[in-house]
């Protein structure tokens, strides 16, 4: 009877396990500040939580920053650990993330100028009519078989290629509805491109719990998506803008050539969204 | 009035009715194939002409509504969940409502191959993708491992990063086998492993993270989705000619389960594997002494005494020229409990009958014009029976660590030796030992800023009984060597650290108790006292105060450690101070190059033993006087630049290094007729070296083609007595390297490995060595399952003009590949070369060695995996 029960017990741990969908993808995430230039900024450590329900998308290394900053400083914005603040100022990344709950068809982004975190909620989650091409081919990406499949989502045309031995429905960034796991994706103009690096289960879930980490001693600033994506756009392109969301409104630093010439430095720079601006019009 | 009830009701369902049945969608129900229970939030996307109109998330009760709004109506359903197998549904021979019932399947997920995550870096933790260095060839996992940039692997599987033993080897994040971990290393498969993760920096007690800071690595096997938390079965077994029974086997069964891991290996062979290495314990946390970790022959330093025999190793692939019979069994279990604490039990034995044969010609030239010429031939066989048996507790928790291993361990140790020459040597040595040893480790976090360590390393040993019997010619006489040791270690550590400062001060008493008795019977020769019996007693308080500050972005570290020594033996007292203070420098100059200085001084004396204060016959023509308290001085700087760019995959080393060493007494050697006695006079002795070394390696993918180049330039001088007179030595080497690694296809892969050294020694003449080594490997696979593994290894060297080019030495394997199982024939030494030559040539002593090899010997059999 003991074995019995033992060998239910097992089986019925090992039901839950399958069950739960718990696992984390790293991409790299590839991204040119306009169509015209020639070389990528990268983000190699983007990771994927998808538990069945709901996913996040964020870079690794800023939640590392977040969490040993969390250790570094004191609520007062202290340093009381100085080994956790350097190695806090080791981690790098983007600061944008991006929360999907399937569930209810909803998502929301994030992203963090400094002192100001900014949340973009109550986007409406719409699939992206994907067209599936090649259904029979076996081509590989990453040591996975791949098909591939074309949709115009958020104002971009995508091309994705997904694997159907890990079944899941998400991918990196909003794209999602694949009949599985997408490995790899490229959007027409070439200027994003998300590649699949690693994948893994996990235990112990980050979020929602990361979110206290990153909003630690934050104005946090609740916007819909659509603003959302107005604000991180401009204060992507536009410094002077970016410094009043920083708080240096009030002050110009300004560089004097040797000729005696003020420098106008760069007050404009390039940024493409992912979501493309074209969407909202 | 139940009429209109009724009519009313009608008229109020009928427009519902009439909506359901003209609803754009379909409903359904996910259900589990096997348990027949609902299945929540499986994706369910619908597909016309591969286009999806729609979707779905089951429910709770795997319910679901598919709602395709004016599109077209579906043709296709797709249902995908973790943990089933995907289902696709043809709607048009599908019946409403749709019961979708989902296969379980155990959902792999296999590590991604892509060229750019072959490395993945997270702070102080990188990540290697097993599959992206593995070109399928390798046997175990210490084969891949040497494929990782940075790491090294030597015979026993004793792991290096970046030059440093690691200081933990876990797999799936626990530590099964301790020290022993080279016993995992040389014989799990690679194809069970998905990544390897190497945690820089690692504090391995939890306690002490962030609080002790460490330079030395750990490694952390990450397996398979597959190989978790069940049995894995890999063993082989050959057999061959012309020696019979020629043999290979090994089992082994494996388990590595959140709480419970197992290893259980049998392993056996005669065709020159040196497979008792692998129960060696490896430089690793927890030891508070150092060990002496150079002597390859010993499976624990502490079984050493003046009567262990030397093999003479030879400079090549062991499979040439070790001669051994060998076994080992290996029992492993850990076990973690709910409160953290875990368990760890390991039996080991080990038998092992090793042979030798060689020839060789000594010529030791005087300086008053004379030489003396021995032409010796030697036959050796020595047999070890080797256990070790203990068990460890460990609990380490966030503010509390404890660990206390205690083991037993022996060895019965047989040497016979038989000289052919003019007057005929035999030389028996019997050499039992036994040992138990407890290691305890204690650490309390008594508040964030402050820690307690209890470190107790306690051990015993008996060497009872050491004889060895020397017959020359018509005489005879035998040495015998009896030593029972107590050794305690003990400190207690206090830990602070205040910001950005660390504070250490450790508190230590060191305590020991040696039983020594010599006694060499049957020399008439009476220059020298040949029998002693003495108890030593050694107590040595000490304190170690050290330091760790970061400043900017390194970290400046000094320790001051120093003890008085009081030691009593025969009526006599001596008391010594030692202090040994070192100071060090480490940090990142940018993200991809860090460096490190240090410079110690250390004060040491050679061990209680010494004072024995007889003559020890270590062989039949070498008597040594042991040194009585030698003290040594060294002053050592080292500094090393390590550039690594993880993502252009390319790695750069830099290291240069100066020592100096000076000791109170120095050897002197005395020939007799017979023999030569070495003993210490109280003269000085000064070292010195300087050595500059690099390396660069550049992977162009992570297979396709590495390389790597290194070289090095080192100078030592050496002044000390020589015969009674002073003697200058210098040596000078310059070293130049290269190897390049391809697997460029899935049927093509190759190594070759070449080595330069040109060797300088100037005393009284100079003499030059020059030395080419060369190994190459080849594997090709002319059909998917069948591959062809060629081996080639070829020295030549030159020394004062004797040129000598030993014959290559080639082994070929034919192999066919299943998923589960492979069938292999292997020849080894094709050419069936004999012998190889050595010459060695300095001021006074030339040797011309001629050591017999194994000759070509033939394998097949089969290797499994599962």
């Amino acid at each position: 009877m003991k074995v019995f029960q033992s060998v239910f017990i097992m089986v019925f741990c090992c039901v839950n396990l399958l069950a739960q969908q718990n696992i984390r993808v790293s991409y790299a995430f590839l991204h040119k500040r306009d169509v015209t230039e020639k070389n990528f900024q990268t983000d190699m450590d983007m990771k994927l939580d998808f538990n069945g329900k709901e996913s996040y998308f964020y870079s690794e290394g800023r939640f590392l920053r977040d969490s040993l900053s969390v250790l570094a400083f004191d609520m007062f914005g202290n340093t009381k650990d100085q080994v956790a603040y350097n190695e806090a100022a080791r981690h790098r990344g983007t600061t944008d993330f991006w929360h999907v709950n399937y569930s209810v068809g909803e998502y929301e982004i994030g992203f963090n100028e400094v002192g100001h975190v900014f949340i973009g909620e109550g986007g409406k989650l719409e699939l992206p009519q994907w067209t599936l091409v090649e259904m029979d081919s076996s081509k590989t990406f990453g040591g996975y078989e791949v098909k591939m499949a074309e949709a115009d989502y958020l104002g971009r045309h995508w091309t994705a290629w997904y694997t159907e031995e890990i079944p899941v429905n998400a991918g990196p960034w909003l794209l999602w509805g694949c009949p599985g796991l997408i490995v790899y994706a490229i959007d027409s103009e070439s200027i994003f491109n998300f590649y699949i690096l690693n994948l893994e289960q996990y235990d112990v879930p980050r979020w929602p719990d990361g979110m206290k980490a990153y909003t630690r001693n934050s104005e946090v600033r609740k916007l819909s998506v659509k603003e959302l994506e107005k604000v991180k756009t401009r204060a992507r392109r536009d410094v002077e803008y970016r410094n009043e969301l920083w708080g240096l409104g009030g002050s110009v630093a300004q560089v004097r050539r040797r000729d005696g010439s003020i420098d106008p430095g760069n007050k404009y720079l390039k940024f493409q969204p992912l979501i493309s601006e074209s969407y909202w019009k | 009035m139940g009429r209109v009830i009724l009519i009313s009701l009608i008229v109020l369902l009928l427009p519902i009715c009439c909506h359901s049945r003209s609803y754009d969608g379909i409903a359904g129900k996910v259900l589990d194939a096997k348990t027949g229970e609902p299945v929540a939030g499986a994706f369910v996307s619908a597909y016309k002409d591969s286009k999806v109109v729609g979707y779905s998330i089951s429910e709770a009760d795997g319910a679901f509504q598919l709602n395709y709004r004016g599109a077209e109506a579906p043709d296709i359903l797709m249902v995908t969940m973790m943990g089933y197998a995907s289902c696709r549904i043809d709607v048009a021979s599908a019946t409403e409502p749709l019961e979708i019932k989902l296969i379980p399947q155990k959902t792999e997920l296999p590590a991604a191959k892509v060229s750019a995550s072959a490395i993945e870096e997270k702070g102080d933790t990188t990540v290697f993708s097993a599959a992206a260095f593995s070109d399928g060839q390798e046997r175990d996992i210490g084969e891949l491992l040497e494929k990782l940039p940075g790491i090294s692997v030597n015979e026993s599987g004793g792991i290096r990063v970046d030059g440093e033993s690691i200081v933990k080897f876990y797999v799936e994040g626990m530590d099964l086998m301790g020290a022993r971990y080279g016993t995992v290393v040389r014989n799990l498969t690679p194809d069970k492993i998905s990544r390897v993760e190497v945690y820089r920096r690692h504090q391995p007690v939890k306690a002490l993270s962030g609080m002790v800071l460490t330079d030395r690595s750990a490694v952390n096997i990450i397996l398979k989705e597959s190989s978790r938390s069940t049995w894995l079965f890999s063993g082989s077994a050959s057999a061959g000619a012309p020696m019979f029974p020629l043999f290979d086997a090994r089992a082994m069964v494996t388990r590595f389960a959140p709480t419970d891991q197992s290893l259980f290996l049998l392993k056996g062979n005669n065709v020159g594997k040196d497979i008792v290495q692998e129960l060696r314990e490896q430089e690793y946390f927890g030891r508070t002494s150092g060990k002496a970790y150079l002597l390859k022959e010993s499976i624990d330093p502490d079984f050493d005494s003046p009567l262990s025999p030397t093999l003479s190793a030879l400079d090549l692939p062991k499979e040439y020229w070790y001669a051994n019979t060998s076994g080992i069994a290996s029992m492993n279990a850990l076990h973690k409990f709910n409160n953290g604490m875990m368990s760890r039990t390991f039996l080991n034995a080990a038998a092992e009958k090793y042979t030798e044969e060689s020839f060789s010609s000594e010529t030791i030239s005087f300086q008053d014009g004379g030489a003396l010429t021995i032409d010796e031939g030697v036959s050796m066989q020595d047999r070890k029976l080797y256990f070790n048996a203990g068990a460890e507790l460990e609990n380490n928790g966030d503010k509390k660590y404890f660990s206390d291993k205690l083991e037993f361990s022996g060895q019965i140790r047989e040497n016979l030796l038989y000289v052919s020459r003019e007057d005929p040597v035999s030389d028996n040595r019997n050499l039992p030992v036994f040992k138990i040893e407890n290691l305890l480790n204690s650490t309390f976090l008594t508040s964030h800023h402050h820690a307690v360590e209890v470190m107790s390393d306690t051990h015993y040993f008996k060497l009872d009984g050491h004889r060895a019997d020397f017959t020359v010619g018509t005489e005879s006489f035998s040495q015998k060597y009896d030593l029972s040791r107590l050794d305690s270690r003990n400190s207690l550590r206090f830990n602070v650290k205040s910001r950005s400062l660390i504070f250490r001060i450790a508190l230590n008493a060191d305590f020991s108790y040696s039983g020594l008795e010599s006694s060499l019977d049957g020399l008439p020769e009476s220059y020298f006292s040949r029998h002693s019996k003495t108890g030593i007693m050694h107590f040595a308080p000490g304190v170690a105060v050290s330091t760790t500050r970061q400043i900017g972005r390194s970290r400046a570290s000094v320790s001051l450690p120093a003890s008085l020594n009081y030691l009593h033996f025969g009526g006599e007292n001596v008391v010594f101070p030692l202090v040994s203070p070192l100071i060090s420098l480490a940090g990142p100059v940018s993200g991809k190059l860090d460096y490190d200085v240090m410079m110690s001084y250390s004060m040491s004396r050679s061990s209680d033993e010494s004072l024995l204060g007889a003559a020890v016959a270590r062989s039949y023509r070498s008597l040594v006087i042991p040194d009585s308290l030698r003290m040594t001085r060294a002053l050592i700087v080292n500094s090393n630049l390590k550039f690594s760019d993880n993502v252009a995959m390319f790695y750069a080393t830099l290291s240069a290094n100066y020592g100096k060493t000076s000791s109170d007494r120095t050897a002197s050697s005395y020939y007799f007729d017979r023999y030569m006695v070495a003993s210490f006079i109280p003269a000085q002795t000064v070292g010195r070296n300087v050595g500059v070394r690099g390396s660069v390696k550049k992977f162009f993918g992570s297979r396709t083609l590495v390389a790597e180049a290194r070289g090095a330039a080192f100078t030592s001088s050496y002044e000390y007595l020589l015969q009674g007179r002073d003697a200058v030595f210098k040596d000078l080497d310059y070293s130049a390297g290269l190897t390049l690694r391809s697997n460029p296809c899935d049927w093509l892969s190759g190594e070759i490995k070449a080595d330069a050294l040109r060797h300088f020694t100037y005393s009284s003449a100079t003499t030059r060595t020059d030395k080419v080594t060369c190994v190459f490997s080849l594997a090709v696979k002319p059909l998917k399952d069948v591959s062809l593994n060629t081996d080639c290894f070829w020295n030549w060297y030159s020394v004062e003009g004797v040129k000598v080019s030993n014959t290559p030495l080639i082994s070929s394997e034919l192999s066919w590949k299943q998923p589960k199982f492979s069938v292999f024939f292997r020849c080894m030494n094709i050419i069936d070369a004999t012998e190889m030559r050595t010459e060695i040539v300095n001021a006074f002593q030339s040797f011309h060695i001629s050591r017999n090899l194994l000759g070509r010997r033939i394998l097949a059999g089969i290797r499994m995996s599962m």
